[in-house]
């Protein structure tokens, strides 16, 4: 966007700072405003495909009255919410009760901007993308336990103690995990982490297959994010049958509804980084060489990245549906014993690789051997 | 350290066959089960215990239904007409109450008089519009006749008699 | 409140609550996650059923008992009529003990349904439950054709069975039998043993033999501790000694015997056990008479009697006194999820919140008969 900007500004005469300025506002606002559309739409199809999901794999048929297969159920569920009474119980802390939601939805509103989403298309191309993403989901927990504590409820109480203990504890192995990825392409911009697994027919080189350091890495970030963002079988700080609802237990209508599309938002938002460190986010596969007018392939670009996101987030949906869940010392467990030293073994052992043969993975590695 | 890597791998191989059978259902569109109730109704079998419905001219207002209700569901008020037979003036079932247990309908004695109907669908607005009402309401009883017609009634007896 | 309460928390968990299996109410006292005590709080579905025992006659009280445990609505039927039958010295015919057995063990096996997918999304995992739902829902059918009700039975009798089974009923039980064991298959990889499950339950309220003696606890949760004691065998009613039959045991597959993931199994294997029964009872089945003959106004001699069937959920017993009217004098009604409900405060004493859903999980209390 940078790019956008400066390109509109250079046609303009330097004299007139303050169009100059209201122009770069302006164009900020309205791709803000974009990618707020984008989420929110997202996000509506995702609590849809959440619920189709659910009726597939529950042997049910999931919603199908509103609109042609119950495509329209997010808008029906919107308008209800928009209706519904919005109570804040007497007792709450209402000036934490009342923000906890909101940053709750900017926060994971806040974390589609880094991210490249073709080799043309992103919000703002961040030199440190990966940090800045790290950096802002963690915000969450200090939402969610506002809301918790705002809400005077006990459950809310155990809920927002259970998130920020479990998203804190997570954070190292997600990190650790993506630092295997991260040291190969030794960036931490999404975009030069995409563009780095070009090649190898667009599959062959993804950071995923680079070494087999990098693939446990990616389950081990794959699990810690599915804990990361609250969902069974992790899901206790939300966990129906012990708490209640958990943190937004006293949360209604509209309030209640940002904490919902948060979800989603994160889920999409931590998918999206495994696209993107492992999954060689928008590199078309198999047919990404053949030469194709710019417009296609960025349109080609966008789809692939969505469809791999997308992906990620149905297997989410289906381990949702399959696992029970678990406690909260196993969940703690977990994380200590099992992702955090596997993480760490995992990341000097990448280490070692990259000492040992640089940034060549498995497939540069038989393609040479081939090519010889 | 066996122990650690056996229990992971107990973890990983047991998930992963849930996570196979979720996703047999996931795929296929066939292991649905649900009916579309509103557009698809099924049909009840035959004895289903639905609403009831009572034939009112073939009952002889025995009250045996009335009397065996558990929870007094049924409202049952006779007299006798001018045939000296039990008529139910006032027959009312109140299906709000009703519990479908099935004991009246084995109560009465005459067949076809007092059954469930196939039928599941009858909410209503208000309670009152869950009774429904069978009583024959306009015979006259006996008793209540006028004096005149009950003298006449008499006479024509004896006369009858005579 | 002292110093040394304010470290604890009260929690009310129920009335409302997502877990309390209907309108159970326990004051829970925590120290975080973990719990330092439990109250139950019993009677928000009080009906007063004994007291309208004593105001109806013997043949109304029966669809009574249809809302004790309304899961095994058969099974509570059966305990009753055979109370009175005993009372009365009436010889029930064999085809109707036939039919009573089957629709005995058929309502076991979907009373069982009910526990098992109730108890996996206690454990958070909701498809469980609603494959339960669906095979029930094939029993449910069974019944609705043999008495056209789906949920309050008030098929066994008196004397009997309400009405002889229409034709096409045992072509479709030997359906249901047919497809049945692939289910409980199906349960097994999905659920049973699942590592996250047997995580759960596996060691937690242990009830060891001595406590279940003591607390009184029947049915399923006092097999799970060890002890062989199945009123089909021991106290041999209808045509269980004929049947060949076996009782299944906690062995501690997972743990300690007697534990949580024991008291849940025990459902699955019973569920085997009783289909093998219906089918032993479908080959069994000739024509005859489907009830005694029992006059329309039964009036008992003077006298009292205690009668107890295997119920799903333990042992159900009706305690009659009759005065020679056509109305009980007294009923008294022994139901096993209260027994089994007051071992709660004992289990649930230095355990964690969720663990005390999977304990009012296991021990599958159903309010009703509680309250009665």
């Amino acid at each position: 966007m940078t790019e956008l900007i400066n390109r509109i500004l250079s046609g303009m005469s330097p004299t007139m700072p303050l169009t100059r300025l209201l122009i770069t506002i302006l164009i900020m606002v309205v791709s803000a405003a974009i990618v707020l559309a984008v989420s929110l739409l997202y996000e509506g199809f995702a609590t849809y495909a959440e619920r189709k999901v659910a009726g597939d794999i529950q042997a049910r048929i999931g919603p199908n009255r509103v609109g042609p297969y119950g495509l329209l159920q997010f808008v029906a569920d919107g308008v209800k919410l928009l209706l519904k009474e919005d109570i804040i119980p007497f007792y709450a802390d209402r000036w934490l009760f009342i923000i906890a939601p909101y940053i709750v939805f900017t926060v994971s509103f806040a974390a589609f901007v880094p991210l490249s989403y073709s080799d043309h298309v992103s919000i703002a191309n961040l030199n440190v993308g990966v940090l800045y993403m790290i950096a802002i989901s963690s915000v969450v927990s200090m939402a969610i336990l506002m809301g918790a504590w705002g809400s005077n409820n006990k459950w809310s109480l155990f809920g927002g103690m259970r998130a920020v203990a479990q998203i804190v504890s997570y954070e190292i192995p997600i990190v650790l995990s993506l630092l295997a990825a991260i040291i190969i392409p030794a960036s931490l911009s999404m975009r030069d982490i995409i563009a780095y697994q070009s090649g190898g027919l667009g599959i062959f080189r993804w950071l995923v297959f680079n070494n087999p350091f990098t693939l446990i890495a990616f389950f081990v970030y794959f699990i810690a994010a599915i804990a990361e963002v609250n969902r069974t079988p992790f899901d206790i700080p939300e966990a129906e049958s012990e708490i209640v609802a958990g943190y937004h237990t006293e949360y209604t209508g509209m309030r209640f509804a940002f904490f919902f599309m948060a979800e989603y938002g994160d889920m999409f938002v931590v998918s999206a980084i495994a696209a993107t460190l492992f999954l060689g986010g928008w590199q078309i596969p198999f047919i990404g060489g053949i030469p194709m007018p710019v417009w296609l392939r960025e349109v080609l670009q966008v789809g692939v990245f969505f469809t791999k996101v997308f992906l990620l987030i149905y297997v989410m949906m289906w381990i949702r549906w399959t696992l029970p869940r678990l406690r909260v010392d196993q969940l703690m467990e977990l994380c200590w014993k099992y992702l955090t030293p596997i993480a760490l073994f995992n990341l000097i052992g990448a280490s070692v690789w990259v000492l040992l043969l640089h940034d060549r993975g498995v497939y540069d590695i038989i393609a040479r051997v081939f090519t010889r | 350290m066996a122990g650690y890597f056996k229990k992971m791998y107990h973890s990983i191989s047991t998930v992963l066959t849930g996570l196979g059978i979720t996703i047999k259902y996931g795929i296929n569109p066939k292991t649905e089960v649900t009916q579309q109730y509103p557009e698809v109704k099924r049909e009840p079998p035959e004895g289903f215990r639905g609403k009831l419905f009572v034939d009112i001219n073939i009952c002889t207002g025995c009250t045996a239904c009335a009397r065996i209700c558990p929870v007094d569901a049924i409202t049952l008020k006779t007299v006798r007409d001018e045939n000296k037979k039990l008529r139910p003036v006032l027959f009312d079932i109140d299906n709000a109450r009703c519990i479908y247990c099935g004991l009246c309908v084995e109560a009465c004695p005459v067949d076809n008089c007092l059954y469930f109907e196939k039928k599941y669908e009858f909410s209503a607005y208000s309670k009152e519009d869950l009774i429904s009402h069978f009583g024959l309401g306009e015979v006259k009883p006996a008793e209540s006749k006028t004096e005149d017609k009950k003298t006449e009634a008499g006479k024509e007896g004896k006369e009858a008699a005579q | 409140m002292t110093n040394a309460d304010e470290k604890f928390m009260q929690v009310n968990m129920g009335p409302q609550h997502p877990s309390t299996h209907g309108v159970l109410r326990l004051l829970v006292t925590t120290d975080g996650e973990v719990l330092s005590g439990v109250k139950p709080y019993i009677g928000y579905l009080h009906r007063a059923l004994e007291k309208i025992a004593e105001r109806v006659t013997y043949p109304q009280f029966s669809p009574f008992t249809d809302r004790l445990d309304y899961l095994a609505s058969m099974n509570c039927n059966l305990a009753y009529a055979m109370t009175v039958e005993k009372l009365l010295n009436i010889e029930v015919p064999r085809r109707a003990q036939i039919l009573r057995v089957i629709m005995a063990e058929l309502n076991r096996i979907s009373s069982h349904l009910i526990a098992f997918g109730s108890f996996s999304s206690d454990m958070g995992a909701f498809t469980p439950f609603l494959f339960g739902i669906r095979e029930r829902e094939f029993i449910n059918d069974l019944f609705e054709i043999a008495c056209g009700a789906r949920l309050t039975y008030n098929y066994i009798r008196i004397g009997g069975v309400s009405k002889d089974i229409p034709g096409g009923f045992i072509e479709k039980t030997r359906e249901f039998l047919d497809y049945f064991p692939a289910k409980i298959k199906e349960y097994n990889e999905l659920l049973s043993y699942n590592a996250i499950f047997i995580k759960r339950l596996a060691n937690i309220a242990v009830i060891s033999p001595d406590d279940a003696f003591d607390y009184g606890i029947t049915g399923p949760n006092l097999r799970a501790s060890g002890i062989k004691w199945d009123l089909r065998r021991e106290e041999p009613y209808l045509i269980y000694n004929e049947l060949d039959f076996d009782i299944p045991v906690g062995k501690g597959e997972m743990g300690k015997t007697g534990d949580a993931w024991d008291r849940y199994m025990m459902r699955i294997y019973e569920m085997e056990q009783s289909a093998k029964i219906v089918r032993q009872c479908l080959d069994l089945l000739a024509p005859g008479d489907y009830t005694a003959k029992v006059s329309k106004v039964l009036k008992p001699p003077a006298g009292e009697v205690y009668v107890r069937a295997e119920n799903p959920r333990g042992e159900l017993g009706f305690y009659l006194i009759s005065d020679g009217s056509t109305k009980p004098y007294r009923l008294k009604i022994r139901a096993p999820s209260f027994a089994n409900l007051s071992i709660i405060p004992k289990l649930a004493r230095g355990v964690m919140i969720a663990d005390l859903v999977a304990i009012i999980g296991s021990l599958d209390i159903i309010l009703p008969e509680i309250d009665r």
